[in-house]
């Protein structure tokens, strides 16, 4: 493993559950929070397996991760809002209402969501890499 | 959960599904070609080697060569010299009779 692999997937780990619980409650019917929770879950098993875990279930918890971050990322795009939900606004300071997610804040999210997956997406090719490259100065095909 | 709710899940399985592959066989790609980068060096390598030890074989004949040829050289100087020296002293006779004579 190269030096920086284990200090990636540390960080990887935590911004996971990070993002994970930055998006709890968005909006349960669309994206449910069991989803959101089990998302956070296995980035925290990233943590975990890397320590503990050997590089095959490590690649796979990473491989699952990148799943849910591609299933959130896509279920956020294609979020309707329904006006049957809550809607929470913030009261400014001359009694003017403002909305709490904006333009601004929806697409960080997605930028948000999209590096997650290509992360752990990376993650997962990198670890699949180093085990390639082990069998090979190991002379196994 | 009808289509329209499946859809996003459909479209994100199908999509990391795909990256993945794509990552995957890329790494498998890169590891076939790298082994048989590995497998063409070694190959390479022993050509060498024989090579070299078939030229090692032949500096060693030559330099056997040249040593007997070197002392082929000395003789024939030594016998050179000698055959040199039986010419002066002929000639240096040859010359002692003639002078005697006249």
């Amino acid at each position: 493993m190269s030096a920086n692999g284990p200090a990636q997937l540390v960080s990887y780990s935590f911004w996971g559950v990070l993002v994970a619980g930055s998006l709890w409650d968005f909006c349960d019917e669309c994206i449910p929070n069991v989803l959101i929770g089990s998302w956070g879950g296995v980035s925290a098993l990233v943590l975990v397996v890397a320590i503990w875990g050997s590089k095959k279930a490590l690649q796979g918890v990473l491989v699952a991760d990148m799943v849910l971050s591609m299933v959130i990322l896509s279920m956020y795009i294609f979020h309707d809002p329904h006006y049957i939900s809550t809607m929470v606004y913030n009261v400014a300071a001359d009694g003017t209402f403002k909305k709490i997610e904006g333009d601004v804040e929806h697409w960080f999210t997605v930028a948000m969501l999209v590096w997650m997956t290509i992360h752990s997406a990376y993650l997962a090719n990198l670890i699949q890499r180093q085990e390639l490259e082990s069998r090979r100065f190991h002379n196994e095909s | 959960m009808n289509l329209e709710a499946l859809m996003p899940v459909l479209i994100a399985l199908v999509g990391s599904a795909g990256l993945w592959g794509f990552l995957s066989t890329k790494a498998k790609q890169e590891h076939e070609r790298r082994l048989l980068q590995e497998g063409k060096s070694a190959e390479f390598n022993e050509t060498l080697k024989e090579q070299v030890e078939s030229l090692n074989q032949k500096v060693d004949k030559l330099v056997v060569e040249k040593e007997e040829l070197l002392k082929a050289i000395a003789d024939l100087r030594a016998e050179l010299a000698e055959a040199r020296a039986t010419v002066q002293h002929l000639e240096a006779v040859v010359r002692m009779r003639s002078d005697f004579r006249g």
